[in-house]
């Protein structure tokens, strides 16, 4: 570059000259790098951003399947013919009779 | 200057053909320009939608996300229906070498019919479902066999945790997750959600690439829907009605309990019941919510109405004498028996017995249209609207004969279903005011927006308080002794309540058959009515009174409900009492008291056709002594044969059953009653 300015500058261009008329144009270039690194480099993160959103949701749907999962059993297990069955087998529970049950009167 | 303008002739020749050539290359270069823009004016606009469609299948994938459905509550927030997602097997036929072998293995696994698989495989689709909503076992044993071209897919099944418990009031829904009966079908829009369905980036691997955000699950999952059920009341009915219908060997049997104070239904049951989470071979006759969806007619229950009007018009006070004729009054060729033959009965006393001719003559003070009329305020012939299907209306024709007047006093010649029987005794125990039955409380959708609420409900005031009350403590009578259904007393709580004990139309001989609606709806406690509880068993075998097969269902019910509720005893039981009480009671459930109306109720309780001639009635034969039903078969015309030894606990034919003279009663006695029952 400096051996062409150069040869300019001996034709008897000045370098203020060469500068005025590249210097646009390689600013124009560099912008336009610049912005086509600027897209890329989103594009490219949006796509990684998107595999991991799609990592996430696949686990926030496995946990939300394994929560109703988990909800489910708990219900079943708190169903009352099985909690009956378990206090009075298990646990040997009876039904209070009538005299049992005190009535706390406000 | 000559040599120069030859210079300038010499280098003129050149920059000529330079030009020429550069215009040449220009010209290429202008055509090519314009070749490539007609190709892209044809590849982006004349051949866009094509290009784009077989672009967008190579990277994007339109997934379907079934929407999750919501669940169901009892009022304390207890899961009653929810949604799992689960596997779904499918496959692409074309893929597998051998359909035959690969149906006749999958078969196996999953008991699936092999010749169905193949046909599926045959018809040339890319996509068949080998089995839908399996289990992790299933998926395990498929993938085990190690066939090609097999895929598993999340779909949401629906499951009921607490199993048969209120399946009649929850219903059912098909593999498609659509409601099919119950309010999963009433309330189908709002617990469906909606289906998404969403374009999804795939790469080169098939991943999937979320790059326009994540969807808001909660925006097509549905609404969940509160009940008003108690699914420890439930399960406590549920119990009782089973024990019931089981010892009364009946077809079926029904239980509501109603708060009369805001018309809740607290509980629903039903006798069969099925597990909605395996409803492969059961008949539809099991499915339904007979409660709701059956019009009986109800007996005797509904002179509790018939009594209540006629003292709210000041027809009769509980102290109007009524000649009950000695249980037998002719209208036109019909009769009107008394279970218990009585002379002459106060209003109180009317009640207590449940006398037909008594309640016939108060009908007849009452008049036509306010009999009807009655009924109509208290609820019958009109839909409650639940807001579960098939609920029945019942119908209260006009009783324009005279035997249809008397009949209808009693509660025959006209149907109701036992939530309507239930609800009017709820209006009594409201002081008279009858309140709308609801089941559901709330629907909630996923963002939290009430869609439905449910507050108690004035329907009218059916009689005054001061009526409503009088008749509530007239009822008590019921459950003391000399009532009709003393099983139903408790220590420590006041009850009223109403037994009965209906025929059932024969439709093939067009008159009553000896099939009975027996029933007992009681309120309690009866100071200040905290729940209405109504048992009605179709069709009992070993008893058929009311105060007999369903009075002890009541009292079980009950005394599970009113610590539950924190109801204050009505009375004082100290523990010592209360054992000796129990020490007292007879042991063997079948054997019935003794005491004056039970034996009363040992004829028929309802208007009957004369027996033919040479036709018998079979007399109630339980709990007497082996010499004294001898005695009485023999004084019917019967021949007994006697099985065992002591007091008859049950025979054959039941009582009341119409047989030849001269017909075998077979009767099955037991070891002596303690004496207090008699």
């Amino acid at each position: 570059m400096s051996v062409v300015l150069e040869a300019r500058n001996r034709g008897g261009v000045p370098l203020s000259v060469i500068l005025g008329e590249i210097l646009p144009a390689a600013l124009a270039v560099a912008l336009l790098a610049l912005v086509g690194i600027i897209h890329v480099t989103s594009r490219v993160l949006v796509v990684s951003q998107g595999y991991e959103l799609s990592r996430l949701d696949q686990q926030s749907t496995e946990l939300v399947r394994e929560n109703d999962r988990l909800k489910l059993e708990l219900a079943t297990l708190k169903g009352p013919q099985k909690l009956e069955a378990t206090a009075r087998t298990q646990l040997g529970l009876v039904t209070p009779p009538p005299s049992q049950v005190f009535h706390v009167k406000k | 200057m000559r040599d120069l303008k030859h210079h300038q002739a010499s280098d003129d020749a050149p920059t000529k053909w330079m030009r020429l050539r550069v215009s040449l290359v220009g010209l290429a270069f202008i055509g090519l320009l314009g070749g490539m823009f007609a190709r892209a004016v044809n590849l982006q606009i004349h051949q866009r939608e094509k290009l784009a469609g077989m672009a967008q299948d190579q990277y994007l994938r339109e997934l379907e996300i079934p929407a999750r459905r919501g669940d169901i509550f009892d009022r304390r927030g207890t899961p009653l229906a929810q949604s799992v997602d689960v596997d779904s097997i499918w496959v692409d036929p074309s893929m597998l070498t051998d359909p035959k072998d690969a149906a006749k293995k999958l078969s196996k696994v999953l008991g699936v019919d092999s010749k169905e698989l193949v046909e599926r495989f045959m018809k040339g689709k890319r996509f068949v479902w080998v089995k839908r909503q399996v289990t992790q076992t299933e998926v395990q044993k498929v993938q085990a066999l190690g066939l090609p071209g097999f895929g598993y897919t999340k779909e949401p099944r629906r499951f009921y945790p607490q199993r048969e418990l209120a399946a009649h009031v929850i219903g059912l829904v098909g593999t498609d997750s659509h409601g099919l009966d119950g309010l999963e079908l009433s309330f189908e829009d709002e617990l469906s959600g909606d289906k998404a369905r969403r374009a999804s980036v795939r790469d080169a691997k098939g991943r999937k690439v979320l790059t326009n955000g994540v969807e808001d699950p909660t925006s097509r999952q549905g609404a969940s829907v509160s009940l008003t059920v108690d699914r420890h009341l439930q399960y406590v009915a549920e119990k009782a009605l089973l024990k019931a219908v089981d010892d009364a060997k009946g077809v079926a049997g029904m239980a509501v309990v109603l708060d009369p104070k805001t018309g809740e239904v607290l509980a629903l049951a039903n006798a069969p019941r099925f597990n909605p989470n395996a409803t492969q071979g059961v008949s539809a006759d099991v499915l339904r919510n007979r409660a709701l969806t059956d019009a009986f007619e109800p007996g005797s229950t509904m002179k509790a109405f018939v009594v209540a009007r006629a003292l709210d018009e000041g027809l009769v006070t509980p102290a109007t004498p009524f000649d009950c004729e000695k249980g037998r009054m002719p209208i036109g060729r019909h009769v009107i028996n008394d279970s218990h033959p009585s002379g002459v009965l106060d209003v109180r006393g009317v009640l207590q017995v449940s006398s037909n001719i008594g309640a016939a003559k108060i009908g007849q003070k009452l008049g036509r249209e306010k009999l009807v009329d009655t009924y109509q305020r208290f609820g019958f012939a009109e839909r409650h609207g639940l807001g579960l299907p098939g609920e029945a209306k019942g119908v209260i024709p006009f009783p324009k004969a005279e035997i249809a007047l008397a009949t209808q006093s009693f509660g025959q010649g006209l149907t109701a279903s036992p939530l309507q029987v239930t609800a009017a005794f709820a209006a009594l125990a409201n002081g008279g005011v009858l309140m709308k039955p609801y089941l559901v409380s709330k629907v909630v959708d996923a963002d939290g927006l009430v869609l439905l609420e449910n507050k108690p409900t004035e329907v009218r005031r059916v009689v005054s308080a001061k009526t409503a009350r009088t008749v509530v403590e007239m009822l008590e009578s019921v459950v003391e002794k000399g009532g009709t259904a003393p099983k139903a007393r408790m220590d420590a709580y006041r009850v009223s309540g109403k037994t009965g004990t209906a025929q059932k139309a024969d439709p093939v001989a067009r008159g009553y058959s000896d099939k009975r609606f027996s029933s007992f709806v009681g309120l309690v406690p009866a100071e200040d009515p905290r729940v209405v509880i109504g048992i009605f068993i179709d069709e009992p075998k070993t008893d058929v009174y009311g105060g007999l097969v369903a009075a002890p269902a009541f009292k079980e019910i009950a005394e599970a409900a009113m610590p539950h509720l924190a109801v204050a005893p009505s009375r004082d039981v100290p523990p010592a009492e209360v054992a000796s009480t129990k020490k007292k009671e007879p042991a063997p459930a079948a054997i019935p008291e003794k005491n004056p109306v039970v034996a009363a109720i040992e004829r028929v309780e309802a208007v009957t056709e004369l027996p033919a001639e040479g036709a018998v009635r079979v007399p109630n034969l339980t709990g007497q002594s082996g010499r004294a039903a001898v005695k009485e078969a023999l004084t019917a015309s019967l021949e007994p044969r006697l099985v065992g030894s002591g007091r008859v606990i049950s025979q054959s034919p039941a009582a009341g059953t119409l047989v030849d003279k001269g017909a075998r009663i077979t009767l099955e006695l037991a070891g002596h009653l303690p004496s207090t029952t008699r």
